[in-house]
């Protein structure tokens, strides 16, 4: 039985949701900004200003120049996530089966919900009048259907702006007559690979032979050939899976190689990251660390410390003693760092490291920032840096509405 | 012209069913009427839920904040 499966996504989001909640800044255009300074990345544009050129991921200052009328908001993230949270409950109205991709898009699996793809539709028109009735008038969205979760993405985002497409075997040759990146999963790298074999577009990779392109380009190469081709690859996945690494990452709004400054943004990192594993009861293994330079290039280590990684303090040491003797080059523009070979939290007790103590005072310590506010009760190198790091919305894959 | 406040303001609200909906407020020795609730959303502050309403009249644009732990009101923006 062929699948039926729907790709929502909605349209500029961040800065929809700005123009819904502010009714006078609707036809205008509208950047949601990391930052309001003249460096601050456009992480949303209103379609007013995608009219003019202003993309995501343009600058505030390149933004000012394209579009001198531009307002500037810094972005809300607890305003997108409760918008999302009344967004998807629509959604689960339809489906168990639904995927929460990113903040601003899902998948939904109506297979033995529903018989076919008019009825899909139907849905569809549905849930984008239930959003503007039920969440706000100026919030649209793109719907795809499909047969797999890659054409049903495909068509979402070949679908004009909040409208409907659906992808079917009497269509989908027609739908592939376009260039290879505007598919979901090829980038620029991998179009140079696939032009390299001859194929130009996604209807000749479709057409090209599995065996051929499986031997040139591996397993990668037979996806990609088998996603287009309509065969499943992935299921729609109902996100309780547990997660493979607890990370957060973080663009400086000062780049610099002052290493005190970085050390605070590392610390207020480890935090947000040692919170999330202790929400999720689960330790690590490993530690992955990354600094980018304003430059191209950066600096990247991954640390085994020899013990389950569980509290703040326990991610936080190994990076700063990496940080305290790496020679920086540039200035840091960008930090990341994750946790992750994850596994639920054992009382296990080590013959060489009792950290059972240090277990329970993040414990502790956590029951009382969620009873009293984020930073309530801070470790002493945390310090002054209370207003570093703020909570952030990144372009993509921000999946859990919760955090 | 938009700004950020922080005030208390005295508020009329209206129970519909589940729903809280402000409809007039006095801030600043002013009364002014909610045309339109455009948004509703919330958040959090330790265990202080906090409700925000986005609203209007015809010539401006309102945050409103609902503290759930001692029930208190505020203006927080204003966009005029």
């Amino acid at each position: 039985m062929k699948k039926i499966i729907l790709h929502i996504d909605m349209n500029s989001y961040f800065a929809s949701v700005e123009q819904q909640a502010n009714p006078f800044l609707r036809g205008k255009p509208v950047g949601v900004c990391a930052y309001l300074s003249p460096n601050g990345t456009i992480i949303a544009s209103s379609m007013e200003a995608k009219k003019k050129g202003v993309k995501t991921g343009c600058k505030v200052r390149e933004a000012k120049i394209i579009c001198p009328g531009i307002i500037f908001l810094e972005n809300e993230p607890a305003k997108y996530r409760s918008t999302t949270e009344k967004i998807f409950k629509i959604f689960s109205e339809y489906t168990e089966l639904l995927e929460p991709y990113s903040i601003d898009e899902a998948f939904l699996d109506l297979t033995g919900y529903i018989k076919n793809f008019s009825m899909a539709k139907k849905i569809a028109l549905e849930i984008q009048l239930k959003i503007k009735k039920n969440v706000g008038e100026w919030l649209r969205c793109s719907i795809g259907i499909s047969f797999t979760k890659f054409l049903a993405k495909f068509a979402g985002d070949i679908a004009p702006k909040g409208g409907i497409m659906e992808i079917n075997n009497i269509n989908l040759e027609d739908c592939l007559k376009r260039p290879l990146t505007d598919a979901w999963g090829i980038n620029k790298a991998v179009e140079s690979h696939l032009k390299f074999l001859g194929i130009n577009n996604l209807l000749e990779l479709k057409k090209y032979s599995p065996d051929k392109i499986r031997m040139m380009l591996g397993r990668y190469g037979y996806y990609l050939w088998a996603n287009v081709n309509g065969q499943e690859i992935s299921k729609v996945n109902c996100g309780n899976s547990i997660p493979k690494s607890v990370g957060h990452s973080y663009c400086l709004p000062k780049k610099t190689n002052d290493k005190k400054y970085l050390e605070s943004i590392v610390f207020k990192l480890v935090e947000k990251i040692g919170r999330r594993l202790r929400s999720l009861e689960m330790e690590g293994a490993k530690i992955n660390f990354y600094m980018a330079y304003i430059r191209e290039g950066g600096i990247n280590k991954s640390f085994r410390p020899g013990y389950k990684i569980f509290t703040t303090e326990e991610i936080f040491l190994p990076v700063s003693e990496f940080l305290k003797n790496v020679n920086l080059l540039f200035p840091v523009s960008m930090i990341a760092i994750s946790v992750s070979s994850l596994s639920q939290v054992s009382a296990q007790i080590s013959l060489f490291y009792n950290s059972l103590k240090k277990k329970d005072l993040s414990r502790a310590m956590d029951k009382i920032n969620d009873k009293y506010g984020e930073y309530a009760v801070i470790y002493g190198a945390m310090f002054g840096t209370e207003n570093s790091a703020h909570d952030r919305i990144g372009f993509r894959k921000t999946v859990n509405i919760n955090d | 012209m938009h700004e950020k406040i922080d005030e208390p303001i005295e508020i009329l609200v209206k129970f519909l069913g589940k729903k809280v909906e402000p409809t007039l407020f006095k801030w600043r020795k002013k009364v002014y009427k909610v045309e339109k609730i455009n948004l509703i959303h919330k958040g959090k502050k330790g265990n202080n839920m906090i409700y925000y309403f986005s609203v209007s009249d015809n010539t401006n644009f309102f945050r409103l904040a609902f503290f759930t732990k001692d029930l208190s009101w505020k203006i927080e923006e204003v966009y005029y």
